[in-house]
């Protein structure tokens, strides 16, 4: 169920205005990789080409590939919506859909593909969905409860719940601890420790020691000024990327000398 | 508002005309016109100045504006404003309560409202004065039929919506040698309230009790039919239908075509002449306690001579008898004596084609007149 | 907090009131007493002139048993019809102009290209401007004659169902005529509530949506309808409040009777309105009578107040339980602005580069 996923000179477009200059990289399946670098780098605009979540925005395109297993995510004929059915992901911020009940919340994406599910595996999918997300033990006596009731890091596990109920070949995330406390952030990261014995996880984010932590790979971007496009500096082993880097801009980010 | 606007275009057109007749006239010395039961001759007005405030019937409303404009061309120095948006309901009320100089009304006052203007006129109360007649045109739309003749049982049948085709034996027997069509009646009456509705229901129950046995009323009282605002309401919904028939003040039914209705034992057409003879042949005083006042109620079934329109209708201005300013009394008598003197008779029926009234009746207002003060 | 206690005693000098604050506020507060008592003297004349009418018998009036108000039995059988044509005709109108409007407010919110929409917006607020006299002369001239056979089709074939039977209308003057006009009529109000309220998503929720591979279609459904929802159906109530005044283009178009009747295709039997039935018979009516259309506006007033309170009420009812005038705080504020805007006739311009793709990375 796990993936890889190849990166072959990706540029990436808003309009005409040219986001994300010609990426190559190759992301290996049950692996987590982090995507490192400072604001307006283009870091998360790559990781929403991986599952053609930037197209919400009209004008953005890409030039290049991006292959899943060998398959192009853009090859003709290829439907966004079935894309980001098997590729998955998780936002800055929590956002359960605020209308459902924790249950709802997590059968939502199950329930696009196939409208009748019977009750028992309905049932037996939300608790194997939340016992994967870490979060059973805590909500398993509301779940009838609105899913905005929990607390931010539950509801951000609710929404991990979600993406892996309908059991992604990858799953992207967008700084997924960003808006949580140090407790919320420590139970998402060893979620996602535990997410890559059965997932390709990428991650963007702002905190190099979480990248340190939950990643093995680490992708650095940098930009060289406003209004040029970001750029791959340097992708390799996180410990690689944090304790000998090759490219001077790297280690002066990872050193926190600039950024 | 278009129509509206339309209408004072024509009306300022009506007083340029008219300013050049009255020049014309005074060049040669002829006499002023409408001369003889006229009280307002051009001599004596042409030194008043002030401002008359009326209102109400919209009946009268083209007439009025027609009277407004050849007046002017009289007396320059008089303003007549005329608010036809009240209504005769709104003519009388503001009239009652002291705002207007007169009213124009499809209807007479009712005790009643008699009483109210005593309160406000003096003892003396107020006088009602006929002073515009045209006719009800029964006015229809029917394919492949270009003339229509109907009996009042008929047309009362039809508007009771006791005959619902065309092809109804008693519209045959009213029109040998047509042929009609078995289309489905259509009657187009008013939506909002009027004294047209109140004269043609009047006529309906008195020519024709049998048949028509809803109430005499200013608003139409029998549902199922086409009910449109407005005269021009009626008229272009008849014109537009097919199978359709209605009434309208004869002014306002412009090429759509009317039937003849039958009085006596002829069917008579529309005109002018037709209805001036049917208001002189069956106009009744009625009982009235204020001396000078000429209510008149028409007593339809008298229209039996064949010369006469069976359907005509009497609109009144209503004024006091005594008017707190004298001056004021002047101006408005002036203003009436206009309109019923020949000439603002006839100005009325050309531009709104309504009927001159009959001479002995602009002798009586013109006595009237005389006493107001 | 340490810092503004520091400089408590500056700030606490700075909060006496000067004069132009203090003008501010007098002129601001007496313009907000004002309405108040400009609606409670509109109450007051209404119901002042209305109840002689009201009391009265009017069997044994003679003034009330005549003309406008003939042939009823009491001021409550003369208004009970028209009440009920007035909701009649505004929900037949709602009841088309809702699907179109809401559809219209997610093709510029969610389908169509942002210059598009822009266009598309504008022209919607365009039809809101067209007075009504307007509507009903088209009404007259263009609907009338256009859904003439649709209506003698629905008459023959569908004549087995109630609100289709009776004699057809001949001249289209019908109230399904007249409902038409008026759900163009509201569709403005309709629409561009919606419009704002579906801007209002937050994005966040979209994109979780679109991110488990719903289709544009199931994000709608997953995240806008049921955040828009309660505003939704306070817009649609706001258009109800405008169609159940609506007076000319009513009064133009439908032939009425004053009497009961769910019958659409008839011209015979169309439940006269309140507002249309005031101005058709306010001009000739006298006295009582005209005390008798008060009386029947005052209905109308009462009617247009409940429905303008349920739309606020659903508004504000949040799960948490709001009360009736509490403004709400967050999210719902642009909800309380669009209908502010609404009512004012006024249109809040979405600030469209809220959407654009500025500040992603």
């Amino acid at each position: 169920m796990s993936k890889s996923v190849n990166i072959k000179d990706l540029n990436v477009y808003y309009s005409d205005f040219m986001a994300v200059q010609d990426v190559t990289m190759d992301i290996a399946p049950r692996s987590v990789t982090a995507f490192i670098g400072p604001s307006g780098c283009g870091k998360s605009t790559l990781l929403r080409t991986l599952n053609r979540m930037h197209e919400v925005i009209p004008g953005a395109h890409v030039q290049g590939q991006v292959l899943v297993d060998g398959d192009d995510l853009y090859g003709a004929g290829v439907d966004p919506v079935t894309v980001r059915r098997q590729i998955g992901m998780v936002f800055q911020r929590p956002n359960p859909f605020p209308t459902m009940s924790i249950k709802e919340n997590v059968l939502a994406g199950v329930r696009l593909n196939n409208k009748r599910i019977p009750r028992a595996t309905a049932e037996a999918l939300v608790e194997k969905s939340l016992q994967g997300a870490n979060l059973w033990n805590e909500v398993k006596d509301r779940l009838d409860k609105p899913g905005q009731g929990l607390s931010g890091g539950q509801q951000q596990r609710l929404c991990i719940a979600r993406a892996i109920a309908v059991e992604p070949e990858v799953l992207l995330m967008d700084e997924p601890c960003s808006a949580l406390d140090p407790i919320s952030t420590l139970a998402v990261e060893d979620l996602i420790n535990e997410l890559k014995d059965s997932y390709t996880v990428v991650i963007v984010t702002h905190n190099m020691q979480q990248a340190a932590r939950v990643s093995d790979k680490t992708a650095f971007f940098n930009i060289a000024g406003t209004g040029k496009p970001g750029r791959l500096i340097e992708y390799s082993d996180t410990t690689t990327i944090f304790n000998n880097p090759v490219q001077q801009a790297t280690e002066d980010y990872v050193s926190g000398r600039f950024g | 508002m278009k129509v509206l606007r339309f209408g004072r275009v024509a009306a300022v057109i009506a007083a340029g005309a008219l300013a050049l007749t009255a020049c014309g006239g005074s060049n040669t010395g002829a006499s002023a016109p409408g001369a003889g039961s006229n009280s307002g001759g051009s001599s004596r007005t042409e030194s008043l100045s002030g401002t008359i405030t009326a209102g109400g019937s919209s009946a009268q409303a083209n007439a009025q504006a027609a009277w407004t404009a050849g007046f002017k061309a009289q007396a320059p120095g008089v303003t007549v404003n005329y608010d036809k948006s009240q209504g005769s309901g709104g003519g009388v009320t503001n009239f009652l309560a002291g705002t207007y100089d007169f009213a124009g009304s499809d209807a007479y006052l009712k005790p009643d409202q008699a009483a109210k203007a005593q309160e406000k006129c003096g003892p003396g109360g107020a006088v009602n004065l006929p002073v515009y007649t045209d006719g009800v045109a029964i006015i229809f739309n029917l394919k492949g039929v270009d003339k229509l003749q109907l009996s009042s049982d008929t047309l009362a049948k039809i508007f009771a919506q006791k005959i619902k085709s065309w092809d109804d034996a008693a519209i045959k027997a009213d029109n040998p040698g047509v042929t009609l069509p078995s289309t489905a009646i259509t009657t187009v009456t008013r939506s909002d309230g009027s004294g047209t509705t109140q004269n043609f229901s009047n006529y309906l129950h008195q020519v024709a009790p049998g048949v028509w046995t809803s109430p005499v009323s200013n608003k139409w009282p029998i549902a199922g039919s086409s009910a449109q605002q407005g005269g021009s309401g009626v008229v272009n919904t008849v014109k537009a239908g097919d199978g359709t028939i209605g009434y309208a003040d004869h002014s306002s039914i412009g090429d759509v075509k009317a039937a003849s209705i039958k009085a006596g034992s002829t069917y008579v057409a529309f005109s002018q002449d037709a209805v001036t003879k049917a208001i002189a042949a069956a106009v009744t005083p009625a009982k009235t306690t204020v001396a000078g006042d000429l209510s008149q109620d028409i007593d339809y079934t008298k229209l039996t001579s064949g010369d006469a329109y069976p359907i005509p209708l009497i609109s009144y201005d209503i004024l006091c008898t005594k008017f707190k300013d004298a001056k004021q009394a002047k101006l408005v008598t002036a203003y009436i004596g206009y309109i019923i003197s020949d000439q603002g008779q006839k100005i009325a029926a050309k531009n709104a084609g309504s009927a001159p009234i009959p001479a002995d009746l602009a002798t009586k207002i013109s006595a009237t007149l005389k006493t107001i003060s | 907090m340490s810092e503004s206690s520091r400089v408590g005693p500056r700030m606490s000098a700075a909060t006496k009131a000067r004069p132009a604050d203090r003008i501010f506020r007098l002129l601001s507060t007496s313009a907000a007493v004002s309405i108040m008592v400009i609606l409670a003297g509109v109450a007051l004349f209404l119901i002042v002139r209305s109840l002689p009418a009201i009391l009265a018998n009017w069997q044994t009036t003679p003034e009330l048993s005549t003309g406008p108000t003939g042939g009823f039995a009491s001021f409550f059988s003369y208004v009970g019809p028209l009440a009920f044509g007035t909701v009649w005709a505004s929900v037949i109108a709602l009841l088309m102009a809702t699907p179109v409007a809401v559809g219209i407010a997610l093709f510029i919110s969610h389908y169509s290209p942002r210059k598009l929409a822009g266009f598309l917006g504008y022209i919607v607020d365009l039809l809101a401007a067209v007075p009504s006299v307007v509507f009903g002369l088209w009404g007259i001239l263009v609907m009338r004659p256009f859904l003439l056979p649709m209506q003698v089709w629905l008459n023959e074939y569908l004549g087995w169902i109630p609100l289709f039977s009776g004699k057809v209308t001949s001249t289209g003057s019908s109230i399904l005529t007249g409902a038409v006009v008026l759900a163009v009529m509201v569709l403005p109000i309709i629409t561009s509530i919606s419009r704002e309220i579906f801007l209002q998503t937050p994005k966040l929720h979209e994109e979780a949506a679109l991110a488990l591979g719903s289709t544009r279609w199931e994000m709608i459904r997953l995240t806008v309808f049921p955040y828009a929802r309660s505003g939704v159906v306070s817009a649609i109530l706001l258009g109800l409040g405008r169609a159940l005044g609506e007076t000319m283009a009513v009064a133009m178009i439908i032939s009425p009777a004053i009497l009961v009747s769910f019958k659409l295709t008839t011209e015979g039997e169309n439940s006269q309105t309140i507002a249309s039935n005031i101005a058709l018979n306010f001009p000739i009516a006298s006295g009582l009578q005209r005390d008798a259309l008060i009386g029947t506006g005052l209905v109308l007033f009462v009617i247009s107040l409940a429905v303008n309170m349920l739309a606020r009420l659903i508004l504000n009812a949040k799960p948490g339980g709001r009360k009736l005038w509490v403004r709400p705080r967050t999210e719902p504020r642009a909800k309380a602005i669009a209908i502010a805007a609404a009512e004012a006739g006024a249109e809040t311009a979405i600030d469209t580069s809220q959407r654009s793709p500025a500040g992603r990375s």
